[in-house]
């Protein structure tokens, strides 16, 4: 076999990898454009070497001729694509440079198909074959050059002072590995292409032309950065997920302080209640004149207080239970009812007004029911602390809940402080988390974010004229859950 | 050391429990009346306040969280009020910073639920008994008010002399009288204030607020 055919085939082999290698990490990431472009750069790369071998071995003029027009095709559709990659790699490069030699090579590629000889040759006389340094023959066309070919050579020369210039400013922004590994290797090969191929066609230098190689070398640097690149985001995203996952048990444990404090303070009564009455019950024993009917009433109520103890004490277990969260149908009304049972104790305490309204008919939602309830629990909790600033007279707090055809709302409103003008509109973000918020505000509500987004649906905060927040999230309906 | 109640001042003795929670109320109640003690009780502050002054020898048992007033709302407003029936508190909350600002304002203990029957019932025994010497003293001095008021206007005025210490002759010389006259009075004040002595006639004002002339 051939060592042409060998080698050429191999870099077609090579280019089309890592076309399609390439074009997986676009499927995966849609949203970065730089993936599809160097697959497209790599896939004309390897039509490129594979009609570059055509020309190496055809003896036909008539093939020949058609086979340099598609050639000149694929180096365009490796060009153009290249440029823009570099365009949104380097942010910082010259747009209106790439969009003229975009639309040099636009005009470049008309006059390639008009033209009855390609963009490269207005005539060609003969194909001369030439002995290979190995001894192998290969073809080499002897004819004149089209005059338009100037305009490819121009914007050969745009596309180096692009790439060029597109470098030194990445350079300059402190982005010197990329700069050095794409900008570099891009430079390097084009030139390296850029010399070789005219020494050819003008039939100083005896070799066949190499310019699907010099390709196949730019679409391996740009693998080699995108490739590492992908591992370093797969670093950050693993790093990120367990910064979340810390974060998620610092809001559990913070959730759970703070609901054992309530419940500390709720237990405190059917404590004191117990007490007291058993203490009361051994001195009406120790008079003589004890009347049987009184202790009963005494262990009664015991008894009734125990249950109320255990009662709460059930209450936390099931609300910040850690187990795996299951997703279930269920009555968003009856879960805030739950949530609410545990508070009532503390927001009576508190003078907090409480008003709940509920929508009658809710469609179930299908989401994990303790997690829904902890954001409920978070948001009231939060309601609870803004109205109890003491500069807040009226201490309003209210809970509402309403459905339209594709979701269930609800919504906590409250009469306290509002949010911080610096704070809002990045409520929920991890990047406005303010660590040193003295109770975990900003990290609860980041939570509840990644829960309520967990089951499709959305959060949002707002202060309301005349005072106070308003927290509403909705969580989707499916069709044919209505009972 | 707590001084003992007497038994007749334990029994016309009245404890306010004032709690938002009915069954501690009803608990606290129950072991109260089975110690001998007579209890009234609320729940909420505002409850409290609508009943009569109560002017006789009691305390209260006070819980600090509650819808409406707080427990340490009330004592304020009682204090602001010159009400001065003894205070305990007895709370689920029991942080160190209420504790403090609650015995600074005068409470005489600050308990935390549950609340051991020893340590409550010590409570309420000095309660009262700080309650049964504010009442014993006000009581003195309204009896001694009540002597000063059957004094004469000129009696009166011989009074304010004797405590200031002048003699009759200087007394007789500021007024303008005849030193028998003010010897006449003297023996009046004395029968009237039922004193023994001047000295004793001096005590007995400083009790109440009388102008002293010297």
């Amino acid at each position: 076999m051939s060592t042409l055919t060998v080698a050429w085939s191999m870099c077609a082999a090579a280019c089309l990898m890592l076309a399609l290698l390439h074009m997986l990490l676009w499927l995966k990431y849609s949203q970065n454009t730089v993936y599809l472009l160097s697959s497209l750069t790599a896939f004309a790369a390897c039509a490129s070497a594979l009609l570059e071998l055509g020309l190496l071995t055809t003896q036909s003029l008539e093939t020949y001729r058609q086979l340099i027009r598609w050639e000149n095709l694929a180096i365009f559709m490796i060009l153009v694509p290249m440029v823009w990659f570099v365009q949104i790699y380097f942010s910082s490069s010259r747009r209106w440079l790439a969009l003229t030699i975009t639309l040099l090579w636009s005009v470049g590629m008309l006059i390639n198909f008009v033209s009855p000889y390609s963009l490269t040759f207005s005539t060609i006389a003969e194909l001369k074959q030439l002995p290979a340094f190995w001894g192998e023959l290969f073809t080499v066309p002897a004819g004149t050059e089209n005059p338009w070919k100037l305009l490819a050579d121009i914007s050969s020369l745009l596309i180096l002072a692009y790439v060029g210039d597109a470098t030194f400013r990445s350079w300059r922004h402190n982005n010197q590995r990329e700069a050095l590994i794409i900008g570099s290797g891009i430079l390097l090969f084009i030139i390296f292409a850029g010399i070789h191929t005219p020494l050819v066609d003008a039939g100083i230098v005896h070799t066949p032309y190499m310019i699907s190689f010099a390709f196949l070398a730019i679409v391996a640097t740009m693998s080699y950065q995108l490739a590492s690149e992908a591992m370093r985001s797969q670093r950050y995203e693993r790093e990120l997920q367990q910064t979340r996952r810390h974060l998620d048990q610092m809001a559990r444990a913070n959730l759970l302080g703070e609901c054992t404090t309530i419940i500390a303070h709720e237990l405190n009564q059917p404590l004191t209640a117990i007490l007291s009455n058993a203490q009361a019950a051994r001195r009406q024993l120790v008079l003589d004149s004890v009347e049987k009917q009184s202790i009963i009433e005494i262990l009664d109520d015991i008894v009734r207080d125990d249950k109320r103890a255990s009662e709460i004490i059930q209450r936390l277990r099931s609300m910040l239970q850690n187990k795996q969260v299951v997703r279930e149908h269920f009555d968003i009304n009856e879960a805030i009812r739950e949530t609410l049972d545990m508070l009532k104790g503390e927001f009576k305490a508190r003078s907090i007004d409480l008003s709940e309204h509920y929508e009658a008919s809710m469609p179930e939602v299908y989401a994990g029911r303790i997690e829904i309830q902890q954001v409920v629990l978070n948001l009231l909790l939060n309601a609870a602390r803004s109205v109890s600033v003491p500069s807040i007279e009226t201490r309003m707090l209210s809970i509402r809940t309403r459905n339209d055809q594709n979701a269930v709302h609800v919504d906590i409103q409250d009469s306290g402080t509002g949010i911080a003008s610096e704070f809002e509109g990045s409520l929920f973000k991890l990047n406005s988390l303010h660590y040193e918020s003295k109770d975990g505000l900003g990290m609860g509500l980041i939570i509840c974010h990644r829960i309520i987004e967990t089951y499709g649906g959305h959060i949002r905060a707002e202060n309301v004229a005349g005072g106070g927040a308003l927290f509403s999230f909705a969580l989707p309906v499916y069709a044919g859950q209505f009972r | 050391m707590t001084k003992r109640l007497d038994h007749t001042a334990k029994a016309g003795a009245r404890v306010f429990i004032i709690d938002d929670d009915e069954h501690v109320c009803k608990a606290l109640t129950r072991l109260l009346t089975a110690s001998g003690l007579t209890t009234e009780a609320f729940h909420s502050a505002d409850d409290y306040l609508r009943l009569e002054p109560f002017d006789g020898i009691g305390c209260l048992i006070l819980d600090i969280r509650m819808p409406g007033m707080s427990g340490t709302d009330l004592q304020t407003h009682l204090n602001a009020r010159n009400n001065s029936i003894p205070v305990i508190f007895l709370t689920g909350h029991g942080d160190l910073p209420t504790g403090i600002e609650a015995m600074k304002r005068g409470a005489v203990d600050f308990l935390t639920k549950p609340v051991d029957e020893i340590a409550l019932l010590d409570a309420v025994n000095r309660a009262l008994s700080s309650s049964q010497t504010v009442h014993d003293e006000k009581s003195r001095r309204a009896d001694v008010q009540a002597r000063l008021d059957t004094l004469t206007p000129r009696e009166l005025e011989v009074l304010e002399y004797i405590v200031g210490g002048a003699r009759n002759k200087q007394i007789a010389l500021y007024l303008g009288i005849h030193e028998k006259t003010v010897k006449a009075h003297r023996g009046a004040i004395m029968r009237k204030m039922d004193a023994s002595s001047p000295a004793e006639v001096g005590w007995l004002c400083s009790l109440v607020n009388l102008t002293i002339r010297k």
